[in-house]
């Protein structure tokens, strides 16, 4: 055992700074990135925060461990590209807290898979995969369809996310509850006035096939349809292409510099 | 304490410390151990030089730092967009043929339909089993695409317009159809629709009672509009969505409960659009592939001057 160790551990001051400051090396190499993660998450137009009913939808995949055997992250490689579209991005887990790209899939990827199966697909093989799948090993979910959301729940779910930050505004946490209610509801009077706080693109209609209830079935197939829709993803590649043409004209340095945005 | 000897039975030094008669030996850590530890240190140095790893300040107005390493060996996004880019530059010929051809030609051709089946069954299984089925036979709420029974157009360019825009889809141009709940929206009553069930059940050929179907019969002509949709008698072939109620081919069903579901709650099945999933030429295939499925071979007539290269691909 050297000097230096001997003295070290014999001395408890000495070894409570040395733990201390070998410690927190570790911590700030972890921990110091995150602190600028608001500015190094390269934004991307089209992102937007999950409306109450998504939200719960999201709530469900998470109780359920849907991430144990799916994943959400088309890594960018050609196979899982020419598969399931765009590359995941960054800023398109941006609001999930925590992120559910996973790193096992028993079952497909679902980063994209909003608009690729009918609403009444998904109903079915969530409540009996195998009868709409045949040789499928996912569990039934048939329960979703009969339990019904809690609104109030579900909006201070939305209050304590833009407590955490989220960009809620005052009005969407205000709307929460009844969101949830109206998306699922298209004949309700007010169930557009959600696309004055969501954007245009949010999905009205009732999801699970039983108008009368807003059920738990509602917010998962909510969830699903939209995963991956946010971003125009074709726009975005376009932009890309046409930014990296215009810089290999320019001086090379240059050049890379756009090429890696 | 603190006087190192030499252990006599294992010839280690100890450390020193003693407590109770009882030593410790000063062991050192085995070479390997150590070795692999510095390493492990060393490709971590390594792999945060070469990839992107730590924030950058790039600004000297708040926030400083919004930039970060790129990382040496560039990025796994340009990566893939260049293997992309050439996996179609491979395609390009093959894809330009068949975006070229006129889809109503090449589906009598027998050489394209012998090269291009292959192509379709990978396409069918990946995009569309999960609806229509492995065999594409259909399932409860998905249509059958192997019988000779269509919602829509049924010829080739027909199916290509189906896959590229969708039915009641999201997309502008998509194809839409619903069929209304005649109970719902209170046009019929409870009576009515089982009058109906009834004279469904006896158009298609099913047991039924003949007292309620003739009550039924007036209900589909008359006052339900039904054959507006469903071509007099309820034979379809219009090509509104509408399905033909006269055969033995049921997309919900043709039991009592399943008809009384569909008069009286309406259906309004969904088929997404592809136009921005696959490419076109996959569509143009895919709508070749179903068109051959349900068609037997003999049937395709042997003349055809549209030819595709056999080794494009």
């Amino acid at each position: 055992m050297g000097k230096l160790h001997q003295m070290i551990e014999r001395n408890s001051i000495v070894l409570v700074l040395m733990i201390t400051i070998v410690a927190s090396i570790g911590g700030i190499i972890e921990i110091a990135p995150l602190f600028t993660i608001q500015n190094t998450v390269e934004k991307v137009e089209g992102m937007r925060v999950y409306t109450p009913l998504e939200l719960a939808g999201r709530d469900i995949y998470v109780r359920e461990g849907c991430y144990a055997c799916h994943s959400q992250m088309i890594r960018k490689l050609k196979t899982d590209v020419d598969r399931y579209g765009h590359y995941s991005l960054a800023a398109e887990s941006m609001y999930d807290r925590p992120f559910q790209w996973g790193s096992k899939r028993t079952g497909p990827d679902l980063a994209r898979i909003g608009g690729r199966r009918s609403d009444e697909w998904h109903v079915r093989h969530l409540k009996e995969p195998r009868k709409v799948v045949k040789g499928s090993l996912m569990p039934g979910y048939a329960f979703l369809a009969d339990t019904d959301i809690d609104p109030q729940r579900i909006a201070l779910s939305i209050k304590a996310l833009q407590w955490a930050g989220d960009p809620y505004t005052d009005e969407m946490v205000k709307e929460a509850a009844k969101d949830a209610i109206r998306q699922a509801s298209p004949d309700m009077d007010d169930a557009e006035s959600i696309k004055e706080r969501y954007g245009e693109k949010v999905q009205i209609r009732d999801f699970d096939g039983n108008p009368a209830r807003v059920t738990e079935m509602d917010a998962m197939v909510a969830y699903l349809q939209m995963l991956g829709t946010l971003v125009d993803t074709k726009a975005l590649r376009a932009a890309v292409k046409a930014q990296r043409q215009a810089a290999e004209s320019k001086p090379a340095g240059k050049a890379k510099e756009v090429a890696a945005r | 304490m603190s006087v190192k000897r030499r252990d006599q039975v294992s010839g280690q030094l100890t450390t020193g410390h003693e407590w109770d008669g009882i030593e410790e030996l000063d062991t050192p850590i085995p070479k390997p151990f150590v070795w692999g530890y510095l390493i492990a240190f060393l490709v971590a140095l390594i792999m945060w030089i070469a990839l992107p790893s730590w924030p950058l300040p790039s600004s000297m107005k708040w926030p400083y730092i919004t930039s970060y390493w790129q990382g040496l060996l560039g990025s796994d996004a340009e990566r893939v967009e260049r293997r992309l880019a050439e996996l179609a530059a491979q395609q390009k010929a093959f894809d330009d043929k068949i975006n070229k051809a006129d889809l109503a030609e090449l589906v009598n051709d027998p050489k394209a339909r012998k090269l291009l089946m292959p192509a379709g069954a990978v396409l069918y299984r990946e995009h569309c089993a999960m609806c229509h089925g492995p065999d594409a036979k259909g399932q409860p709420g998905f249509p059958n695409l192997v019988d000779d029974q269509w919602l829509w157009d049924g010829e080739v360019e027909g199916i290509y317009t189906t896959i590229k825009y969708g039915i009641n889809s999201s997309h502008e141009e998509t194809q839409s159809a619903e069929m209304p709940g005649f109970l719902k929206d209170e046009s019929l009553t409870k009576d009515q629709v089982r009058d109906v069930v009834e004279y469904v059940r006896s158009i298609s050929g099913q047991e039924h009672f003949p007292e309620a179907a003739k009550r039924g019969a007036v209900v589909f002509e008359e006052d339900g509009a039904c054959s507006g949709c469903h071509g007099e008698g309820g034979a379809g072939g219009l090509g509104v969505g509408a399905p033909n109620l006269t055969d033995k081919h049921w997309i919900y069903g043709g039991d009592r409960d399943s008809l009384y579901r569909s008069i009286a709650e309406g259906r309004k099945g969904v088929m997404p659009h592809w136009v921005d999933l696959l490419r076109e030429a996959e569509i143009r295939q895919l709508a070749l592939y179903i068109k051959w499925l349900g068609t037997p071979e003999k049937q395709v007539a042997k003349v055809s001057s549209v030819s595709i290269p056999t080794t494009a691909k």
